[in-house]
């Protein structure tokens, strides 16, 4: 019997051997950690796909600093600084930089879960405004009849007993609402209290008009009139603006949604 | 006749005798794979959302932190030290840095490619462009992705995603499904049109048999786009665990849960299920590293919990 022969019963019966053994693997053990990326690590370049060209271009459009904030503001439920913020200049943008539009808002409502970064203190970049809000959101202006409001009001106490997420809480303005046992007890709108028998214009997002962020109720508006104004290009125009007159970026907690015990 | 007979006898002999050689190899054989376990490292992301670089040094809650090119030569790192590597997202790509608003997601597919991600299954801001800005970069992501309870048969997605993955590393075969979130009231109605969403829980029961029953898989690992956990009765992570059977690992996303480690719940036939998530942004990269053997022991045991955070604190 030559060589090749021998190896032939040899794989044969390793074969075999093997195949009467297989048994299915199963997992036994485990271990397991989640590992935090932090700059102790080193970044990869990827120069294969010249990531750097990217990044350079990104960073001179991005990098330029457009103002500085006075402190670092956040969302929050019932009432977030960064919401305060945002709402409050939203509503100004349209009610009172864009006249010429002919429409204006009584209040705005936006939501936590878009205002995706908070804004630190310092220095705030292009870059800021592009990570605090990343989305082509328009602002748009929705007429609010009496059922509609009930729903919105519902669903702003609904959200701001919560505390548990960023998306908890609902950012407002030009409205203050004190809730108490998950009724409101007091509402006004601007400077008068609250009258479901008028109509509203609430000033919020295209994508909470289509019922984003399951704001179902405003979906069902009949009137819906577009700004053109991207939330973002609003928000950079403010920033830009005040700067040029000397003002720091700054807001504040004022009360205007409460829960009372 | 007679030499014939002789011959074969001395063939039978000769037969036997490599027989009786080969044996003490095959013993050594048999206990080498009783007492060495194969190891399979697990690596994954989610909700990632464009950090391509470092988070900025001034940012307020994660300065200098996260970034894919970080994840990047971690992952380069283990893989020099691991020999099964399987590397994992769970969604949300895009969107959240100028990266995405610029380059509309092209260069977040080219990274994870060349980091050599195994599979990612959609999160809803996948569809931040609509199904034809993800299906317009595509082309750039060199893996799959996994959609299971996403009908995409009448949009432009079609026959783009897979239903599962079945993959083989080192002789361990393992079965990959998707699972995605509810996009009504998530995505503008016009971003994700003619997509039909499928219950969840059931869709993983159906894949999640199909590879363990037809596709006799050793491993099931389920992608979910779900949420980690809620405090309404919402579908999640956890709850899909609990409600499900077959599944041995979900990998988790969207509500840029922070876990030290993966969690362990009991599913419907009161098996162990592994939950993990990673954070967000790139600031965390999901570890875990799964042992098997031949043995027909289905008990889940945690062992050496602290063995790789000797060998990773600093890289």
């Amino acid at each position: 019997m030559n060589f090749i022969n021998i190896a032939k019963h040899i794989i044969l019966i390793v074969t075999i051997g093997f195949l009467t053994q297989c048994k299915q693997y199963n997992l036994s053990k485990y271990s397991t950690n989640n590992i935090n990326i932090d700059d102790n690590l080193s970044t990869k370049d990827f120069s294969e796909i010249n990531l750097k060209a990217y990044q350079d271009s990104i960073n001179n459009e991005m990098n330029e600093i457009l103002n500085w904030s006075v402190r670092e503001m956040d969302v929050g439920s019932p009432e977030g600084i960064l919401g305060n913020f945002i709402t409050d200049l939203s509503l100004f943008t349209l009610n009172n930089l864009n006249r010429d539009l002919g429409v204006k808002a009584d209040f705005c409502v936006l939501n936590n879960g878009g205002l995706r970064t908070p804004i630190n203190k310092g220095a705030i970049t292009r870059r800021k405004i592009f990570e605090l809000m990343p989305f082509e959101n328009e602002l748009v202006v929705l007429k609010l009849n009496a059922s509609q409001l009930n729903e919105l009001l519902d669903f702003i106490i609904k959200k701001s007993y919560q505390n548990q997420s960023r998306k908890a809480g609902v950012p407002v303005s030009g409205i203050r609402l004190k809730i108490s046992n998950n009724k409101i007890t007091r509402c006004f709108v601007n400077t008068k209290e609250l009258d479901l028998n008028n109509n509203y214009y609430v000033l919020t997002t295209d994508y909470l008009a289509n019922g984003g962020d399951h704001m179902d109720f405003f979906k069902n508006c009949k009137e819906k009139i577009p700004t053109g104004i991207l939330l973002r290009d609003a928000i950079i125009h403010y920033i830009e603006m005040i700067n040029k007159n000397n003002t720091k970026v700054d807001a504040a907690l004022d009360g205007r949604i409460e829960i009372s015990q | 006749m007679e030499e014939s007979k002789s011959h074969n006898r001395r063939n039978f002999l000769k037969k036997t005798a490599i027989a009786s050689l080969a044996i003490p190899f095959l013993s050594s054989f048999s206990f080498s794979t009783k007492k060495k376990l194969k190891k399979l490292t697990i690596l994954h992301t989610n909700d990632m959302h464009s950090h391509i670089d470092p988070f900025p040094l001034n940012d307020a809650k994660y300065p200098g932190l996260g970034g894919m090119t970080r994840v990047a030569s971690l992952v380069d790192k283990i893989r020099t030290n691991e020999k099964n590597v399987l590397l994992l997202d769970a969604g949300d790509i895009f969107q959240g840095t100028p990266y995405f608003n610029k380059y509309k997601g092209k260069l977040e597919l080219q990274l994870m490619s060349k980091m050599g991600y195994a599979g990612s299954t959609m999160g809803n801001h996948d569809f931040d462009n609509g199904v034809e800005g993800f299906s317009a970069v595509l082309q750039h992501a060199k893996f799959p992705f996994i959609c299971s309870n996403y009908d995409f048969s009448k949009t432009l997605l079609k026959e783009k995603t897979l239903k599962y993955k079945v993959l083989n590393i080192d002789n361990i075969k393992i079965g990959i499904l998707g699972v995605g979130i509810q996009l009504d009231g998530l995505v503008n109605e016009q971003l994700y049109d003619g997509v039909k969403f499928i219950d969840p829980i059931k869709t993983a029961n159906n894949y999640a048999d199909i590879l363990k029953n037809e596709k006799k898989c050793n491993l099931i690992i389920c992608l979910s786009h779900l949420g980690h956990e809620y405090s309404d009765d919402s579908i999640s992570d956890i709850k899909l665990a609990q409600k499900t059977k077959n599944i041995d690992l979900i990998i988790g996303g969207h509500t840029h849960t922070f876990l030290e480690k993966a969690k362990k719940v009991k599913n419907i036939e009161n098996k162990d299920v592994l939950v993990n998530q990673a954070g967000w942004g790139a600031l965390a990269l999901g570890r875990l590293d799964l042992f098997f053997d031949k043995n027909k022991n289905e008990i889940i045991k945690l062992v050496d919990d602290n063995f790789h955070k000797k060998n990773y604190a600093k890289i």
